[in-house]
């Protein structure tokens, strides 16, 4: 081994460092999570890593678990790409590469003492089981917390034993609602608009106490804070989650620019009032 | 440390070029190749862009040929430093798959020593501008920094400005620096070829310029300069205001959102912009 390698990783931002895929587990038809023993620094909610298969790539997935457990991070991912069906193809002991955590987090200092509205779509519910972590451990800090998550069908929700049991033991006001169903679901069908709309109506709903976190597809981010927005929320009480392809995850290649912002080290967590005009624009 | 200046014929441009390439640099500087000048390796002075100018407007760039035999007698070509201080090719690291696993390499950055050849002012201002970016952040780029630490920089103060030039607005030049190890002056002559004052910008530089066989510079040396300096600057064909377009950019998004969709729907993601800036 050459001499000085400790020190020159320590100084090497792009180099990952050894960890193995471990309690693999399908989620739904494609989408699944795994924990990597992390021997990287404790995360934030909200942050994530760079992932790296071998001979394949790397690749950004949030990290979906605890940060109470900072020496495991856990991941959720879908197959989409090269990497992910890499990683979906890997069985459990398989060394990968892991770097970071990075970019911002979501703001937990501001949300105690609020109620707390978590707005996730789809896969955007993996970034946000960090905050339901981190909550649900000092949960009387917190006023009432609710999950509105939307889903396409019921086959691709996932987390579904531990939704159900957080909203059995009466943690969080649990709601979920799909695009569309089959005969075996009972819940709502619509957009998850018309849950905040349902929200709107309910007595213990107090905008000048909510903050709302929000996660998931562009348009639905989108939407969802504009209707917050007509409900009563501020400006600065919305915050979402973006996603891009970040590459070098460090603020140097600009793969991830996004407007005026980089997304790695900017973002992925953003204030609405950074963000909005930004969103209500195609092809940004 | 005082800068030191003097009077350097050709001959010992080329002598300074030996010292440096003596000394394991490998030059990069201007050359003149099918019809664009360029940067590239350079072995001698006489790679350099001979009696070559380029005229520039939006849109438009072509090389002339001109009445003198100036070696930095052009404004900026179209290509960047920024090739040679992060190349498109990186190797990061090595990765190896063994019995028990996954085996990561660092990779030293074993960076090239480069002599980059008439850096201009604006160009110099632009790798700052990248040392921000690659150094000045939370996170160091090991790779770049390497680079960078052992660049030695030969600028060139701007004589030519070109039609599109603002490096006055942006207090950038038409002097270059500082910044730099060595800055020269190409001074014209009627009836002789050109000859170069010589400045020294930092302790490297100074070891240079002291190995060469200089002429003093006289106060009417310096002072002819200057109104060169002067001259160069009044002919720049642009003018920015900073603090203006740094607002308009701000607010553009919100203040010209029909624009920006548009500029938006007719980029073709080629990254031709992105090649040729010199940030």
């Amino acid at each position: 081994m050459a001499p000085g390698r400790a020190e020159m990783s320590a100084q090497d931002p792009m180099l990952p460092q050894v960890s193995h895929l471990q309690q693999r587990q399908q989620e739904n038809h494609n989408t699944f999570s795994f924990v990597c023993p992390s021997p990287l620094p404790a995360f934030a909610p909200g942050q994530f890593s760079m992932l790296y298969v071998f001979g394949v790539g790397e690749v950004p997935i949030s990290i979906s678990g605890s940060p109470l457990q900072p020496e495991l991070q856990t991941f959720t991912v879908r197959e989409v790409g090269q990497v992910t069906r890499a990683l979906a193809r890997l069985p459990e002991g398989t060394a990968l590469g892991l770097r970071g955590p990075y970019g911002s987090a979501w703001p937990l200092d501001q949300a105690r003492g609020q109620d707390l509205l978590i707005v996730a779509g789809g896969l955007g519910l993996a970034p946000v089981r960090p905050v339901i972590y981190s909550v649900l451990a000092e949960r009387e800090r917190y006023g009432r917390v609710w999950l509105l998550h939307g889903n396409r069908h019921p086959r691709e929700l996932f987390y579904k034993a531990e939704l159900e049991q957080w909203a059995a033991e009466s943690q969080l006001d649990l709601r979920l609602i799909v695009d569309s169903a089959d005969r075996s679901w009972r819940g709502q069908v619509g957009v998850i608009t018309d849950l905040l709309r349902e929200l709107a109506d309910d007595r213990d709903f107090a905008p000048e106490r909510s903050l709302a976190m929000i996660c998931g597809p562009e348009l639905m981010m989108h939407f969802s804070a504009l209707r917050l927005l007509e409900m009563g929320l501020t400006p600065a009480r919305i915050f979402v989650s973006l996603e891009r392809n970040m590459q070098c995850a460090l603020g140097f290649c600009g793969h991830c620019q996004y407007g005026p912002h980089f997304i790695c080290k900017d973002g992925p967590v953003f204030a609405w009032p950074d963000v909005a005009g930004l969103l209500a624009l195609k092809e940004v | 440390m005082a800068a030191q200046v003097g009077i350097i014929d050709r001959a010992q441009l080329q002598a300074l070029f030996e010292l440096l390439l003596r000394d394991g640099y490998t030059l990069i500087g201007p050359q003149w190749q099918q019809g664009v000048i360029v940067y590239g390796p350079l072995q001698s002075v006489s790679d350099l862009p001979e009696g070559w100018t380029d005229r520039q407007e939006k849109g438009f760039y072509r090389t002339e040929a001109r009445e003198d035999q100036a070696l930095f007698g052009y404004t900026v070509g179209p290509t960047s430093w920024k090739h040679f201080l992060y190349p498109p090719r990186q190797e990061l690291f090595q990765a190896c798959r063994r019995a028990d696993g996954l085996e990561i390499l660092p990779v030293t950055p074993e960076a090239p020593r480069y002599a980059l050849i008439g850096v201009r002012g604006c160009e110099l201002n632009a790798i700052q501008i990248q040392d921000r970016v690659f150094l000045g952040g939370p996170y160091a780029d090991p790779h770049y920094q390497a680079r960078r630490e052992k660049a030695f920089i030969l600028a060139v103060n701007c004589t030519e400005p070109g039609a599109t030039c603002f490096c006055v607005s942006a207090g950038t030049g038409p002097a270059a620096g500082p910044g730099y190890d060595l800055a020269l002056t190409e001074r014209l002559h009627a009836a002789a070829l050109p000859d170069y004052l010589l400045r020294s910008g930092s302790p490297r530089g100074l070891r240079y310029l002291q190995a060469l066989q200089l002429q003093p510079a006289t106060p009417a040396d310096l002072a002819d300069e200057t109104r060169t300096l002067e001259l160069a600057a009044r002919q720049m064909g642009r003018q920015l205001d900073f603090p203006k377009a740094r607002e308009a950019i701000q607010t553009a998004y919100a203040a010209r959102p029909a624009f920006w969709q548009e500029l938006g729907e007719r980029c073709l993601a080629c990254t031709s912009c992105t090649m040729v800036c010199p940030t």
